[in-house]
């Protein structure tokens, strides 16, 4: 969905489940937002939500609610701290992860009727190539990829990207090495990544950066919050700052 | 011609279950496979229309519609081939960067 004009609305994918995409997402959000920016979290992953968890949320309302009962999607909006909301989704709910095409329409339409308030739009999808995550990918503008050393989720990473380059022409990937032990690691990974795609695929990648293996981003999950709020001068915490930086710079073309 | 025919039963069968969608905006172009270059998409169609036309078109011809390529792909292009595997996996095998 081309809405260059609106906000920038970025997936957030990895292919794996367990590599720290919501933790990350969320840390983003939480990152722009203290940038002054009005930042919009959505948690796309309809079936198994996790957004809620991360950010330790007492959520009453979700985005099952407008799908199934026409609840207008700005009721269920939660405002986490100024300029920052989220729009939850529901857990242990099968069949929202399989939505009829009137109901995905039906979504989609509600959804760009709250988007067009932000500045930054971030949708945490489900984990796997299910039809709910190639759905978002093809509703987004760009697409943040993040995947571990992990040969499992490099080649998940891989499978997700060569899916949606090769059926729905997508080629704004961005991508974060999470749980790196260095980053001349993340860099390396990358590096490795950035080639298999170019010889494969054709398209190359831009780097958003790494994030370090840190005892901190364990903290903080454990304590619902997020690691820039617990420990904002964590490795980890220092890195997703730099990555904030590199993920706005690249969207505004500076 | 069997080319002519195949489009032909194609759009028939679109027709059919996309009554409600502006079929106006699926036009024939030149490809040299009866299943290439078939479809262009008004720019300004809106994208869950789109989308539902590439699925559908999809499903009737067997084939994928890469969006935004206005044209069709053969389906299972998409599996992970050994060779990318070999290409993903050697980095590792040369130490993985990581710091001594």
């Amino acid at each position: 969905m081309a809405l260059q004009s609106g906000p920038h609305i970025i997936s957030f994918s990895s292919g794996k489940g367990g590599v720290g995409k919501t933790t990350v997402a969320v840390n983003i959000a939480v990152c722009l937002s203290r940038e002054g920016k009005r930042v919009l979290l959505i948690d796309g992953d309809l079936g198994l939500a996790n957004v809620d968890v991360v950010l330790g949320l007492d959520v009453r309302h979700t985005i099952r609610e407008t799908v199934e009962d026409g609840r207008d999607l700005r009721d269920t909006l939660v405002e986490i701290s100024p300029g920052f909301f989220v729009l939850p989704a529901s857990s242990g709910v099968p069949e929202m992860t399989r939505l009829s095409r009137e109901d995905q329409e039906l979504l989609l339409k509600a959804l760009e009727g709250v988007t067009g308030n932000f500045d930054y739009v971030l949708v945490d999808t489900a984990a796997g190539i299910g039809e709910s995550v190639l759905w978002f990918n093809n509703w987004v503008n760009s697409h943040c990829i993040i995947f571990s050393p992990d040969p499992t989720s490099m080649t998940d990473a891989y499978a997700l990207m060569k899916v949606l380059t090769t059926r729905y022409d997508k080629k704004n990937f961005l991508l974060i090495v999470n749980q790196v032990q260095s980053g001349k690691e993340g860099k390396a990974i990358f590096s490795n990544m950035e080639r298999v795609l170019a010889q494969f695929l054709d398209i190359k990648p831009e780097f958003l950066g790494a994030i370090p293996r840190d005892n901190a981003v364990v903290r903080a999950i454990r304590s619902q919050k997020p690691f820039l709020q617990t420990e904002p001068d964590s490795r980890a915490g220092r890195a997703l700052k730099r990555i904030c930086i590199s993920l706005t710079e690249g969207l505004n073309g500076s | 011609m069997a080319h002519r025919k195949k489009i032909k039963d194609l759009f028939q069968r679109l027709e059919k279950e996309a009554a409600d969608y502006p079929l106006e905006h699926v036009r024939l172009t030149d490809g040299g496979e009866w299943w290439q270059g078939l479809f262009l998409f008004d720019v300004q169609l809106p994208e869950t229309r789109k989308n539902f036309l590439i699925s559908t078109i999809s499903r009737l011809s067997g084939h994928s519609v890469p969006a935004g390529k206005n044209s069709l792909a053969r389906k299972g292009s998409c599996q992970v081939s050994p060779e990318e595997r070999a290409q993903l996996f050697s980095f590792l095998k040369q130490g993985g960067g990581a710091d001594k």
